[in-house]
């Protein structure tokens, strides 16, 4: 579910990275949403990269450049810009920021070492995590929470909401949770969901991953 | 010393917010404190009836937003405690005709004057919430135990959190003990698990509740209701004392019986 915000525009993690679609007339009524969605999710979305999806709308460089501070401020990298008139374009290339998808976004098989976020609190209904790395959470994921990570995802307490490990395309990542009871398990390109039956009984730890192409969840124990 | 500013709130509609702010008013104020509850649903304006206090109205929030009329000149007096005043909603305008703003500054206002200002939310978490909540020390979030209400409580925790890192409180509201039994409903424990915030009550589906509410004399003021007992208990304990849980039991043949009488 992407973020919105006040129908201003919305935020949605893709594994090319976080694509911003401005729907607001006024930019900068957009860059005011922007910045309370960033706000909102303080670290949320660090480190990360975004693409900018135009459809008509005019950008002059000040407000090119409005964007490109703001982004930085919250640790964001101004990745890409699509769509968008000749002019706006322009502005953009001479930015050196590239005005189109590499054909297939390089897929990510490992992870740099130190590259992972910690975050400490419970992610509740409505609230949205992105990472490009891992992403460890001391706390629940809530019904309704999502957390996206490029990586693993570890999680000290419940996961109950929408989780996706190995966003870009890591076949190799897993999900780590005390009780896994999640709404629904992305792993690289793959999707399951709970059974429909009863929520799953489990309250040991369990461990999600890929195996022979399909999801699978397994006990998740010390390894000895 | 200024009053304590805490806003009713849910997330999720119809359950129970008004009822909340109605009794929790006259709670407080039978304790002798003096209270002004603001019925923040502009467009909607419904906490005046269930104090019954409807046909006393002569100025609203937006004559006061607009200057057109003084704080202490807008309320209006409760008609069994004097300690308890009421700011209406207007009901022919809407939201967006309060500012957040505008909301801070009525409510600091009030609080000068009383010890609770009582602010009832609208349901949602557009402008309406917004403003609601903005001047609040404490939120009190109602809840029932169903799963949509529990979703929206939480999302509403969330928000609060993330903007205004208010506190906020759990009221679970309509449980049913023995739907509960039969596993058929949320229990307390699992709501609480959940939302992971402080409980200051649980309230038993109550069919008082409504019929009170339509005469416009909350449950609260009634001493035969397991329910008016439960408000009276969360009034004394935003007053900081320590009361002990109801224990919840779902009531007996004879209790039916003269439940079935009244």
């Amino acid at each position: 579910m992407p973020v919105m915000n006040q129908q201003a525009l919305t935020l949605k993690g893709t594994p090319d990275g976080i694509v911003l679609h401005p729907i607001a007339s006024s930019w900068e009524k957009v860059l005011d949403a922007l910045k309370s969605s960033l706000d909102e999710a303080t670290g949320f979305f660090q480190g990360g990269r975004v693409i900018l999806e135009l459809k008509e709308q005019s950008l002059d460089e000040t407000e090119f450049q409005a964007l490109r501070t703001l982004l930085e401020q919250h640790n964001l990298e101004l990745w890409a810009v699509l769509g968008g008139n000749a002019a706006v374009q322009h502005i953009v290339r001479i930015h050196g920021i590239r005005t189109r998808l590499p054909a297939s976004a390089p897929k990510v098989t490992t992870q740099p070492a130190g590259n992972a976020l910690l975050v400490e609190k419970t992610l509740r209904s409505g609230q949205s995590l992105y990472f490009p790395g891992h992403i460890t959470v001391i706390g629940d994921i809530n019904p309704g929470a999502e957390v996206t990570a490029g990586g693993n995802i570890i999680v000290w307490g419940r996961i109950r909401g929408t989780v996706h490990a190995g966003a870009m395309g890591d076949i190799d990542a897993a999900i780590y949770g005390l009780v896994l009871n999640p709404a629904q398990l992305r792993i690289a390109d793959l999707i399951t969901r709970a059974p429909e039956e009863k929520q799953r009984g489990s309250t040991k730890p369990e461990r999600a991953l890929i195996r022979d192409g399909i999801i699978v969840v397994e006990p998740w124990k010390p390894r000895g | 010393m200024t009053g304590k500013v805490i806003t009713i709130s849910s997330g999720k509609g119809g359950v129970g917010k008004t009822t909340t702010t109605a009794n929790l008013g006259l709670g407080l104020a039978s304790l002798g404190k003096r209270v002004i509850c603001i019925d923040a649903d502009i467009g909607l304006r419904n906490l005046d009836v269930m104090l019954g206090l409807e046909n006393r109205i002569v100025y609203d929030i937006i004559n006061v937003i607009e200057e057109t009329c003084p704080l202490r000149k807008a309320l209006v007096r409760d008609k069994r405690f004097s300690e308890l005043s009421l700011l209406p909603a207007a009901q022919t305008r809407d939201k967006s005709a309060i500012k957040e703003e505008d909301m801070e500054r009525i409510a600091h206002e009030a609080a000068e004057m009383a010890d609770y200002v009582l602010i009832d939310s609208p349901a949602g978490i557009e402008h309406g919430f917004r403003y609601a909540v903005k001047p609040a020390e404490l939120v009190l979030i109602v809840t029932n135990p169903e799963v949509t209400a529990v979703r929206d409580a939480d999302r509403v925790i969330g928000l609060l959190e993330a903007n205004n890192q208010t506190p906020s409180k759990l009221i679970i509201n309509r449980i049913k003990p023995e739907m509960v039994k039969r596993n058929e409903m949320l229990d307390a424990d699992a709501i609480v698990d959940l939302l992971a915030i402080g409980l200051v009550g649980i309230v038993p589906e109550d069919v008082q509740i409504l019929s009170a509410s339509n005469r416009g004399q909350p449950v609260v003021l009634s001493n035969n209701s397991v329910a008016g007992q439960v408000f009276r208990n969360i009034a004394r304990r935003l007053e900081g004392e320590d009361v002990p849980f109801l224990p919840l039991k779902e009531p007996s043949f004879f209790q039916r019986i003269l439940g079935s009488l009244k």
